[in-house]
């Protein structure tokens, strides 16, 4: 990228204020999450102290029915999250630009073809998708990392592709045709490159959409399964009633640990979106 | 017009067959029926036999081709275990989803409409500010995360709205009783819808308000209020419906969670029993009402685009 | 003439179809030649189809009908694969350069990948050749290491002038390289095509729709109008001694048409460019020396005096 566009990037980009504030709080959430067995003294998967108990001095957080730290667990949890949802969207990224690539350069059937897949895919109630998936493969992680994965790329490869359409009658590209470029030399040195600024965006939003779904399908059970923690299966054991009103330890943590993932992705991504629209450049 | 209409109904077939040999496919990844039906002590014959009777013994695409023929025929197989019919087993459920979808969109917009373009017309202003971020709040805020929370404030500590159900046990269930009942889960559906539509909205109304017709229609000296609905609202709602009908594939996946919470006795609830149980006929036949009515609703979103706009003529 | 062409163009046609399946013929049964160290112009209003035929020429569209020979080779038969190592040979410069360079990469990157793709140099050499090029341009060296942003718009021009001299072509494809400049740059650029082609031996085609651009640049040209050359010949004859209507009008439209004379009335035609009329001339009801037969014959090209020939009925009459 040329420095003096990036420059402007950054520059746009911090007159949100909210978003350089979000940004701060993630880099904070992710390196609590990834220096998290050493700020806590205790294990998330063994016992450390008594069954559902309130915060104190030992366990800030309380600890969970059968005695685990939560603040210990939480930490895990997060890690796992995130990792769920940066996997799950590298993937769908990956094969959106491919697919989209494909279908935008070479048009005729194969783009008729993976456009209606593309349709099929998006029109489809995905978590319908994702909840005969979950129930048809062994739940866990693998199988979470893959079935997001594969479930999102829909967006990303329709942007791709629109992006292709439009560069694709650019001058520098019909000029790169009669110099007798090769197509793998086109598409992915002179049109990817000039792709990627709004694919990145999308991406943030994917980000945090597949954080959401990983919660919601570790909540009901279909996600990573205990005993390793996941943001969405802290939350699980706070259906029953008694939980809910007499130890809000064991569920508003968690709770707030997504909604505030979810927040700063989402400002972050709204806040790149605005400082790369063209017309603001003035 | 019709001509259209027909042709993009004839479009959305391949999609259709598209979508049922999926779930046929993902349906044998499962693994066979028989697995399902049997108990451990059948012996190989009797199992040959049930086989040979269902016609699992034939090749997976003529298999396909029979489910095909029994579907033309109205027949969506049996559920396992209760040995219902799986359309009549749908058919009961629908109504009470189709309720909770329907509230749920009308409040949402309702919400999202006013909001978007108050925050349009004060763009940059702390109004616009303030609701742009509590949108993105909103929207981050997961369903059933929302839905602890609301039960936690409106049932365990105020005791206003009952937790769960339809109608409260026992009783027929009258229209406020109902109502009562319906609030929360429309909450958490609705709350979603407005949040992103609202921006939706907003931008949209934005950008007709940098266009020439518009800053004529104010510099001619009709009212500020009366230019933007009047002249404004009508292009800017048109994106709106795309991404509505968008939304609506997304709605239904979130009254699946709403309604396992809430114990609201729609198709949801059924998806989440039919999957937890893995009762495959059921999933099957869930899937392939879902795809009808996702393409109905793309359909009809074309229908209410031809409506609203002038230039398009088919 | 003995020598074969270096491009041959054989009644190529090009139907484009627009929305509710309207035809637009872009380009109706074009034939021309162009011989090596030739400079061919070709001149006409906006969307008569003379981009078109650069396009069709270049590969980047096919032709419905028509043949396109390059060097004795039919290159409008091959396939892109086929012609892939051919296109060295022959190079195209837009008429917008800003949008004929990717924003993303530096000068040198944008000379030197055409140079690598055909395997003209070793890797070493690169970038000497490259530094060379730009010279060749009138740019400096040292610029190669800038974006495209950083120049201006004759700048810019030159690079693309210089990639497409990295390859060594024989023939340049000129569409329209100077409209979009100001007009103190379109006679550096002019200038520079001019010292080019003598001292790189090259042939081009230039196609513009500025008469004096075209006239400065070209030994022979076209005029086009609604797909169709209506009038082709030397420069000079064709400005001196046109014998198209069309041809005249234009001339006379020109505002430094030094070669008008003043106190002649000029030639106008009526009305805007039209689709084609239903038989006759395509200029039928814009021609001001309009005759009856006009409306029923279509007139075909044909040579009036050596070297020139015109396609209207009534050339002979109008001959002055």
């Amino acid at each position: 990228m040329q420095t003096s566009a990036l420059q402007a990037f950054l520059g746009r980009f911090r007159r949100h204020r909210m978003a350089v504030i979000c940004l701060y709080l993630l880099v904070c959430m992710v390196a609590a999450c990834l220096l998290g067995p050493f700020l806590s003294p205790y294990s998330p998967t063994t016992k450390s102290g008594g069954f559902s108990a309130p915060p104190d001095a030992q366990h800030i957080l309380g600890t969970d029915k059968i005695g685990r730290d939560l603040f210990t667990r939480l930490l895990h949890a997060t890690r796992i999250s995130l990792a769920v949802g940066l996997l799950a969207t590298l993937i769908s990224t990956f094969i959106g630009i491919f697919l989209g690539l494909v279908s935008g350069y070479f048009g005729g059937l194969a783009d008729r073809l993976l456009m209606s897949l593309t349709d099929m895919v998006m029109s489809f109630p995905y978590i319908l998708l994702i909840l005969v998936a979950a129930a048809i493969f062994e739940p866990g992680f693998t199988s979470m990392v893959l079935i997001l994965g594969f479930v999102n790329w829909p967006g990303v490869a329709r942007l791709v592709r629109g992006n292709v359409l439009s560069l694709r009658n650019t001058n520098f590209i019909q000029n790169d045709r009669t110099a007798g470029m090769k197509p793998a030399y086109i598409l992915f040195r002179e049109i990817l490159p000039n792709t990627m600024a709004p694919v990145l965006v999308y991406a943030t939003s994917v980000f945090a959409l597949s954080i959401l779904d990983e919660a919601a399908l570790s909540y009901l059970g279909m996600g990573v399964q205990p005993p390793s923690p996941s943001l969405g299966n802290l939350l699980s054991g706070a259906e029953s009633l008694s939980v809910l009103t007499g130890k809000p330890w064991m569920w508003i943590p968690a709770g707030s640990v997504i909604i505030l993932l979810v927040v700063c992705i989402n400002f972050i991504g709204d806040a790149m979106r605005d400082a790369m629209d063209p017309r603001n450049l003035a | 017009m019709l001509k259209y209409f027909l042709r993009k109904l004839l479009l959305a077939l391949p999609v259709l067959l598209g979508i049922t040999i999926i779930d046929f496919l993902i349906m044998n990844c499962a693994g066979s029926p028989l697995d399902m039906m049997t108990g451990p002590r059948m012996t190989a014959a009797t199992k040959a036999s049930l086989a040979a009777r269902l016609g699992l013994d034939r090749p997976l695409w003529q298999q396909y081709l029979s489910w095909l023929h029994e579907i033309l025929h109205g027949n969506f197989g049996y559920a396992y275990k209760s040995n219902q019919p799986v359309l009549e087993l749908i058919m009961s459920h629908l109504s009470p989803t189709l309720l909770l979808m329907g509230v749920s969109l009308i409040v949402g917009l309702a919400l999202a409409v006013p909001l978007g373009v108050y925050s349009a017309v004060h763009r940059y202003e702390k109004q616009d500010y303030a609701l742009v971020s509590l949108s993105f709040l909103t929207s981050s805020i997961p369903g059933f995360f929302l839905s602890m929370l609301l039960i936690y404030f409106f049932t365990v500590r105020l005791g206003w709205l009952p937790s769960g159900g339809m109608v409260t046990a026992g009783t027929g269930g009258g229209f406020l009783d109902r109502l009562r009942h319906l609030i929360m889960p429309v909450l958490v559906l609705s709350i979603p819808i407005a949040a992103s539509n609202m921006r939706y909205i907003r931008s949209s109304v934005l950008e007709i308000l940098e266009t020439d017709y518009m800053r004529t229609a104010t510099v001619k000296g009709i009212g500020h209020r009366l230019v933007i609905w009047r002249h404004g609202m009508r292009n800017a709602l048109l994106p709106i419906v795309t991404v509505i009908g968008m939304q609506i594939p997304g709605l239904f996946g979130g009254a699946v969670i709403v309604e396992k919470i809430f114990n609201w006795p729609g198709l949801g609830l059924l998806t989440m029993d039919a999957v937890m149980t893995r009762n495959y006929p059921l999933i099957m036949g869930i899937c392939l009402l879902s795809a009808v009515v996702v393409l109905l609703c793309n359909l009809l979103t074309d229908l209410i685009y031809g409506l609203v706009d002038p230039t398009i003529r088919y | 003439m003995t020598e074969t062409p270096l491009l041959e163009v054989h009644n190529l046609t090009k139907t484009f179809f627009g929305r509710h399946h309207r035809k637009l013929l872009a380009v109706d049964n074009v034939s021309f030649a162009i011989h090596r160290g030739e400079s061919f112009g070709l001149v006409g209003e906006s969307g008569c189809g003379k981009s078109t035929v650069a396009r069709l020429i270049m590969g980047l569209e096919q032709p419905d009908s028509g043949e396109i020979i390059l060097n004795g080779q039919h290159i409008h038969t091959m396939s892109e694969r086929a012609l892939r190592p051919l296109r060295m040979h022959y190079q195209m410069v837009f008429q917008d350069a800003a949008s004929s360079l990717n924003p993303r990469r530096r000068i040198a990157e944008i000379l030197a990948d055409p140079i690598r793709q055909h395997h003209l140099l070793p890797e070493a050499q690169i970038p000497d050749r490259v530094a060379e090029i730009l010279e060749t341009v009138g740019l400096q060296p040292d610029m190669a290491s800038r974006y495209p942003h950083e120049f201006s718009g004759g700048q810019k021009q030159r690079i693309c002038i210089a990639r497409a001299l990295g390859l060594q072509p024989d023939l340049l494809v000129l569409d329209e390289p100077v409209s979009a400049l100001d007009v103190s740059i379109q006679a550096q650029i002019l200038n520079l095509l001019r010292d080019l082609q003598q001292r790189l031996h090259l042939t081009y085609l230039f196609i513009g729709h500025g008469l004096g651009a075209v006239r400065y640049i070209s030994d022979r040209m076209a005029v086009m109008y609604l797909g169709r050359i209506l009038e082709t010949g030397p420069s000079e004859t064709l400005f001196t001694h046109c014998l198209h209507p069309y041809t005249l009008a234009l001339l006379d439209a020109s505002p430094s048409a030094r070669y008008a004379d003043r106190n002649r009335n000029r030639v106008i035609l009526r009305g805007e460019i039209e689709s084609l009329p239903a038989s006759g001339c395509p200029l039928l009801h814009r021609c001001p020396a309009a005759a009856d037969a006009c409306a029923h014959q279509l007139p075909v090209l044909h040579e009036i005096t050596p070297g020139h020939s015109a396609s209207c009925t009534r050339a002979e009459l109008l001959r002055r």
